[in-house]
């Protein structure tokens, strides 16, 4: 007993001093205000960085009333978790049309509806990779060094859907469909680029523009070779969050929110086709 | 490290824990002392889970409780919340998919007695309770145990179900594995790694009490 | 608790085990036979451990079994202690804790400081059994299974593994504690030897059949069959052919020499002949005899095996026959493989056999 004694007291060391210094604040403590309302936001993991910066601006401190949570992922699984009911508050889609749907099917306010942007695709592969991304443009995606070329899951990730759609109109989809590696969400393809285990991705620029991404280099793919990114959001039904979901998104539509999104690289959409 | 994470991933496997602890002890010794036929059956289906794949489980949950059939009603009814992107439908799952590693060690501790000890007590007058708790526990604990610490450490580091059925709502559901999940797609490097690490030494901590317990079991 | 009676049959598998017996007041009954004759399934079977095929157990006024009736008392209800042959102890607990497991919780303290004294281990009260002696362990079985104070106790070969001055401690305070306490026993061996030394009464099972029960000398004297002689240790077994009967004697040729011995029932011819090495002397050639025993055969020593103080003497006669000797006798005698000796039987001693 002696052996597994020690052994175990060296484990829970281990856990006890890995608890104590990860503890850097995260979570976002609650507010001052008395019970702040929990409204839960599933957002496309394209915003992750710019709606952080959103919510952490302005947003936060305006409605401490609002204590907001927020959930990332791919817009179709959105979708399809919100048509099951799934209790979130506000829905920011990268296809407002997901938005659309949900008020056909009842699941979210009708007149909600709301556009917030317009996303850009680039294409992103590491600078030590030798692959000339920002000189050479898609000629890159041909170099015979690349393996695999992450995108986003067409099947339901609208980033995925105009990655497809831009290598198509680029003539390149056929030679290089083989080689495709299909991320669960646009923010998830951008970390299989990032991790090594794609030479080269398909991700949207307000990833790019993430400090972590500082290590690879940009080139926008030319906005005439997909269907425009219409990013749109809608406010749900049934839970108890709604107030506070209704304030963010007229809180999306002002001209500091739109400033936000610019800096990350959104093109401002007002909902015009 | 997302504290949430962690306490909401602690909750989870203590309850699991408990409540397999107070449901598995009982069926275990049931397997164990009262042989049936249909045993070899119901063994094989308790340890499904084992081999099941996650998201197997996941699904065949979500479709058999889904909202409108008569287990998601009555789960509803029961419990206060629908099984989907909720605690309570990822206690459920995890109760299922923690149930194999809770029972085989316990199951083995109680099988690998000396059967006349039991003879000997009914002999001696004792019921068959008041053989469990005098003659079987003192003998098979470190196998209720082990099977206890092997059913905490799986449901701490439990994935596949969780992003199935739960929905990776913070402070519900965003487990501590989904948290690890969320942070390597934000780029998080830097928290994924305390978390990985976190979630690493929980499983070799519950390793090394475990094969303590075994060694002294075998004495 | 007046008396005790069983009657049972009970099938596992292939084995099929059939046995009746009833005795009063608190003998000791040996229940002997070779190994695999079904002694240990009877003992379950009489413990409740396992179900009778058909049957009927009795104790003093309380029906433990009737299958014609329905009736099964589960042997947590019965009054009956069975020592397993394992010991089977309870590992976590003290030696105090397992004597007592069986007895009420007002009567504990007093009932497991007697049976302690009684069984002489005061002193092992609170070790731990992985701490103790075969022999100790014996004890603390017994003494476990004699604390509730039942009124039968069974015991499965109890003198297993030890050694001989340990057997013969450990009879001794089996003996005395039966007897105090008053409690009649039920004691499996499958060794003649403890067979023939302890108990009060004999019961051969053999096969699955209990053949012979009675007390030790009733069924020494006159085993009911040459297998239950056989199995009673009789070394000596050979092919004879009556040739006249007179007056309840008859004249036996085996081999070409002739013995005189009590004749068996029926008119055959054809029998077995069981002599006891205990029951053949031997005596140097020379002397001319006048004694009462009948017959005398020359003999010429084969082999000796020693035992202890006796020795056993394999002797051809014309047919091989063997004597049970003291070493005394043996060395004045000059006992030795190829000596010419007398064996010397009484004819009360030649058991016939009819053969069919």
């Amino acid at each position: 007993m002696r052996a597994a004694t020690r052994s175990v007291t060296l484990a829970a060391l281990a856990l006890a001093s890995l608890v104590a210094s990860g503890c850097g604040a995260d979570s976002a403590s609650a507010g001052v205000a008395p019970a702040p309302v929990v409204t839960r936001v599933i957002a496309a993991s394209d915003l992750r960085f710019a709606f952080d910066e959103l919510l952490d601006t302005r947003f936060r401190s305006d409605h401490p009333e609002c204590d907001v949570q927020v959930s990332y992922g791919s817009s179709g699984q959105a979708f399809s978790q919100l048509s099951e009911g799934a209790p979130f508050d506000l829905f920011l889609s990268a296809d407002i049309d997901y938005a659309t749907r949900l008020v056909e099917s009842g699941h979210a306010l009708r007149g909600s509806v709301f556009p917030y942007a317009r996303g850009r695709l680039v294409l992103w592969a590491k600078r030590d990779a030798g692959l000339g991304v920002g000189e050479r443009g898609a000629a890159a995606l041909m170099d015979e060094r690349v393996r695999h070329i992450a995108i986003a899951n067409p099947e339901h990730a609208p980033y995925g859907r105009a990655a497809e759609a831009a290598l198509r109109s680029l003539g390149l989809y056929d030679a290089l469909s083989a080689k495709l590696v299909r991320g669960a969400n646009v923010a998830q393809t951008a970390s299989l680029v990032e991790s090594g285990s794609a030479e080269i991705g398909i991700v949207a620029l307000s990833l790019a523009k993430a400090p972590s991404m500082r290590s690879g280099d940009v080139f926008e793919l030319p906005l005439t070779s997909y269907p425009a990114l219409r990013q749109g959001g809608v406010v749900i039904l049934g839970h108890p969050g709604q107030r506070c979901a209704q304030s963010l998104a007229d809180f999306m539509q002002t001209e500091p929110a739109r400033h936000v999104l610019a800096g990350w690289g959104f093109l401002p959409w007002a909902g015009e086709r | 490290m997302d504290l949430g994470a962690l306490s909401l991933s602690l909750k989870l496997a203590s309850l699991t824990t408990a409540c397999l602890l107070l449901l598995g002890v009982p069926f275990a010794a049931w397997l164990a002392f009262r042989p049936r036929r249909l045993n070899a059956l119901i063994e094989a289906l308790a340890s499904l889970p084992m081999v099941l794949p996650p998201t197997v489980l996941g699904y065949y949950l979500l479709v058999a409780f889904a909202p409108d059939s008569w287990l998601g009603r009555g789960f509803e009814a029961l419990v206060g919340s629908r099984l989907a992107f909720s605690f309570a439908g990822l206690w459920l799952g995890s109760m299922i998919y923690s149930l194999p590693f809770a029972l085989a060690p316990t199951l083995a501790a109680f099988r690998g007695l000396d059967r006349t000890l039991l003879e000997a007590a009914a002999t001696l007058g004792a019921g068959p309770l008041r053989t469990f708790f005098r003659v079987v526990l003192p003998s098979a604990w470190p196998g209720v145990l082990a099977g206890a610490v092997l059913a905490f450490a799986h449901t701490m580091g439990e994935f596949g179900v969780v992003l199935m059925i739960g929905g990776n709502l913070p402070s519900e559901t965003r487990t501590l594995s989904i948290s690890l999940y969320d942070q390597m797609q934000s780029l998080d490097y830097d928290g994924a790694s305390h978390t990985a690490l976190l979630l690493l030494a929980i499983s070799f901590l519950a390793l090394s009490v475990t094969h303590g317990f075994g060694r002294r079991g075998a004495r | 608790m007046t008396g005790f009676e069983y009657r049972v049959t009970t099938l596992r598998g292939d084995f099929s085990l059939k046995a009746e017996d009833s005795f009063e007041g608190a003998p000791v009954s040996m229940l002997f036979g070779p190994s695999g004759g079904g002694k240990s399934t009877l003992l379950r079977t009489l413990a409740g451990l396992e179900r009778p095929r058909e049957g009927k157990i009795t104790l003093g006024d309380q029906v433990l079994v009737d299958t014609a009736a329905g009736v099964f008392v589960p042997a947590r209800r019965r009054p009956v202690g069975l020592v397993f042959q394992g010991d089977a102890l309870f590992p976590t607990m003290s030696v105090r804790a397992n004597v007592g497991f069986g007895c009420a919780r007002a009567e504990r303290p007093g009932r497991v400081a007697d049976t302690l004294a009684l069984l002489g281990i005061e002193a092992l009260a609170d070790r731990f059994p992985r701490e103790l002696s075969g022999g100790q362990l014996r004890r603390v079985a017994i003494a476990r299974s004699l604390a509730p104070r039942p009124e039968l106790l069974l015991l499965d070969e109890p003198f297993a593994g030890l050694d001989r001055p340990t057997r013969r401690a450990l009879s001794g305070a089996l003996r005395e504690a039966l007897s105090t306490l008053q409690i009649p026993a039920i004691l499996v061996t499958h060794e003649r030897e403890v067979a023939l030394r302890m108990g009060d009464r004999l019961c051969v099972l053999i096969g699955g059949k209990l053949r012979q029960a009675g007390s030790l000398f009733s069924v020494l004297e006159s085993p009911q069959d040459l297998e239950v002689a056989r199995a009673l240790g009789v070394e000596t077994v050979v092919a004879g052919q009556i040739l006249d009967r007179d007056e309840g004697l008859c004249r036996v040729r085996v081999a070409g020499v002739e013995l005189l011995a009590v004749a068996p029932e029926g008119t055959g011819v054809e029998v077995a002949v069981a002599i006891r090495a205990e029951d053949v002397a031997l005596e140097t050639a020379e002397v001319s005899p006048r004694g009462s025993a009948r017959n005398r055969l020359d003999a010429e020593v084969t082999s000796v095996d020693s035992e202890d103080a006796l020795v056993r003497v394999h002797l051809d006669c014309g047919f091989p026959l063997a004597a049970l000797i003291t070493r005394l006798s043996a060395e004045a005698l000059g006992v030795v493989p190829g000596a010419r000796l007398r064996a010397v039987i009484k004819t009360p001693a030649i058991k016939l056999f009819a053969r069919s």
